[in-house]
């Protein structure tokens, strides 16, 4: 009769799951390379007194698993953010062309104004509003057709990450800050993009926390929650912004990457529903660890060889959506 | 025209889409405390008529006025604390809970990030779904109700918004003859114990007659054919002005019956 608690007890456990994952893979990660580490030693090297090992971890595996983590994180939750405002499970930043646009911009600055590295999430974020704004008035026809939306994001990004690929191709991959972002390869990072990616997907996540129940007021019909006295078009804008804000942080860092924003909120409704107050969070918990996972796998998999994780999760995401849309009609199935 | 017991007042109303007239210099009155029903012909009007009346569109040309306020003088939430609406073809995710769904008509009333929470919400919150028979419902999920059961659901959160004037869009539509009556009386009980001035579309004729206080009929070129008490002004010729058919009314106990076939 309850299905409240029923479902509440599945919340709880799918949480749990996730953050013992997060913290077992964090451990995992750490140790799997060329230098072995005890969680003992690790933590007497980080906290007690100097190790030469536990320093070369530090500088050179810690930034890309905190970068892993973080813009995980930061795409799931932007890709939950769309799929609510746009009322379309297959809103994802790197299929609306937003990620495109967002790595275009931040290659263009990167290749033109090198010395101004650190201003690349703002370039990347103006981008992704450049193209989310292209998206929307192309698409629009008098209503936001789902399906319009999805053609002229593909269009965006096939045009955006061709125009990436050019301005790599023309500075004959001498510059390394642009082909890094162009092929989503994040083995180079330090802590000063640990730093700067920190600050903006903390900003980001929380905001989308704050649009959580404007989220859940965008699974009515636009009419109704007029009626409500809300201005569903203000919302729309606000929630939008916010989910390009997320997005172009982390293109500037780690590239444009795609499905992980797809992905992760069906998993995420799957197991806490629809409440955005819990799919947000756990969006940005599943998100981490989905693109750590890959990462870790990318650099283990193929050794001496390394694998980018952005196209590992291109070719998961791929089999797993495909699989997600035979089994599961769900929560937007008619 | 003017005068104090009128909830809504439209005047010389005009609206198209694009070059397309729809409404063409509309004058009306919907009286307050009553039920009215507009009817009429698909694509007459109606629910442009209703659009407008909720905001949704505006008027190319004259007004409509709550009480004497004109209605684009209303923000979007001051009308949403004086009107509740239940739009035709809701949807809602479907492991909503009744009663989160049912607390969202507290929404016109929360300060920016605050949620409605306090006593007296919930005890708006409560009220509306014990008047629609809901209460039973509260943690079931939207997806697991009938038909029937769900139109009461968006009935009880318009409720909780706490109006005394609530606008129906077909509410019966896709409900299958149980429900609509349950829902019709429903819509009655609403107006007659809680005092609840009610203004629906509906299309069923006897329905219309039998549930309505006054109706409204609009031609299908936008204009008023008919205003009235329905036993008053039902008749053959009435209907075939508004529908175009010809359809034979009968007298039975007081009652107007139209044969509609």
């Amino acid at each position: 009769m309850s299905t409240l608690r029923k479902s509440t007890g599945k919340a709880v456990a799918a949480f749990a799951v996730v953050m013992i994952a997060l913290v077992v893979l964090f451990f995992l990660s750490v140790n799997l390379g060329s230098i072995q580490l005890s969680p003992m030693q690790l933590l007497r090297g980080l906290f007690v007194k100097y190790d030469p090992d536990v320093t070369t971890v530090y500088d050179l595996r810690f930034p890309r698993i905190l970068i892993s983590m973080m813009a995980g994180a930061s795409l799931a939750v932007a890709g939950a953010l769309f799929q609510a405002v746009l009322k379309n499970p297959l809103a994802d930043p790197g299929l609306l062309g937003i990620s495109s646009g967002a790595g275009f911009a931040a290659v263009l600055a990167a290749s033109v104004f090198p010395q101004l590295y650190f201003a690349a999430p703002l370039f990347s974020f103006l981008g992704g509003l450049l193209v989310f704004g292209l998206v929307y008035s192309l698409a629009w026809k008098g209503s936001l057709s789902p399906l319009r939306i999805i053609l002229m994001g593909i269009a965006m990004q096939a045009l955006f990450s061709g125009l990436s690929e050019a301005v790599n191709s023309m500075s004959g991959g001498n510059l390394s800050g642009v082909a890094s972002i162009v092929e989503g390869n994040i083995t180079m990072k330090t802590w000063k993009d640990v730093h700067m990616l920190f600050g903006v997907s903390l900003v980001g996540l929380i905001l989308a926390f704050v649009c959580a129940k404007w989220c859940n007021l965008c699974g009515l019909e636009d009419k109704t929650v007029r009626g409500l006295g809300v201005n569903i078009d203000m919302v729309r804008f606000a929630v939008s912004v916010t989910a390009v804000f997320l997005v172009g942080g982390c293109t500037a860092i780690v590239g444009p990457v795609s499905f992980i924003g797809l992905l992760i909120p069906h998993i995420g409704r799957m197991f806490v529903g629809s409440e955005h107050k819990l799919l947000i969070p756990f969006s940005a918990l599943a998100g981490g660890l989905l693109f750590l996972l890959a990462d870790t796998l990318g650099r283990t998999l193929i050794r001496p060889y390394e694998m980018n994780a952005s196209v590992i999760l291109s070719v998961v995401g791929g089999i797993a959506f495909v699989l997600l849309l035979r089994k599961n009609g769900g929560i937007y199935g008619k | 025209m003017e005068n104090n017991n009128s909830c809504f007042n439209i005047r010389d109303l005009s609206f198209a889409y694009e070059n397309k007239a729809v409404l063409n210099h509309l004058n009306l009155s919907i009286p307050k405390g009553k039920i009215t029903t507009l009817i009429g012909p698909n694509g007459c009007g109606k629910s442009t008529l209703f659009q407008l009346l909720t905001k949704n569109l505006n008027p190319t040309a004259g007004e409509i006025q709550f009480g004497n306020i004109p209605l684009e003088d209303m923000s979007l939430k001051e009308f949403a604390r004086r009107v509740a609406i239940v739009h035709q073809n809701n949807t809602a995710p479907g492991d909503l809970t009744v009663e989160r769904l049912v607390a969202y008509g507290r929404i016109p009333y929360t300060k920016m990030g605050r949620s409605p929470s306090s006593l007296e919400d919930q005890k708006l919150i409560e009220r509306a779904m014990k008047i629609t028979g809901i209460t039973g419902l509260r943690n079931r999920s939207i997806q697991n109700l009938s038909g029937g059961q769900r139109q009461r659901v968006w009935i009880a959160m318009a409720l909780a918004q706490g109006t005394k004037v609530l606008l129906l869009d077909e509410p019966t539509t896709y409900l299958d003859v149980r429900y609509q009556i349950q829902i019709l009386h429903l819509v009655r009980m609403l107006n007659r114990k809680c005092g609840i001035t009610i203004v629906m579309v509906l299309h069923d004729m006897n329905q219309t007659i039998q549930y309505s206080d006054e109706i409204i009929a609009l031609s299908s070129k936008g204009t008023v054919v008919a205003q009235g008490d329905p036993k008053e002004v039902v008749s053959t010729q009435m209907l075939e002005q508004v529908y175009g058919v010809h359809l034979d009314v009968i007298d039975h106990d007081d009652k107007k019956i139209v044969m509609n076939f």
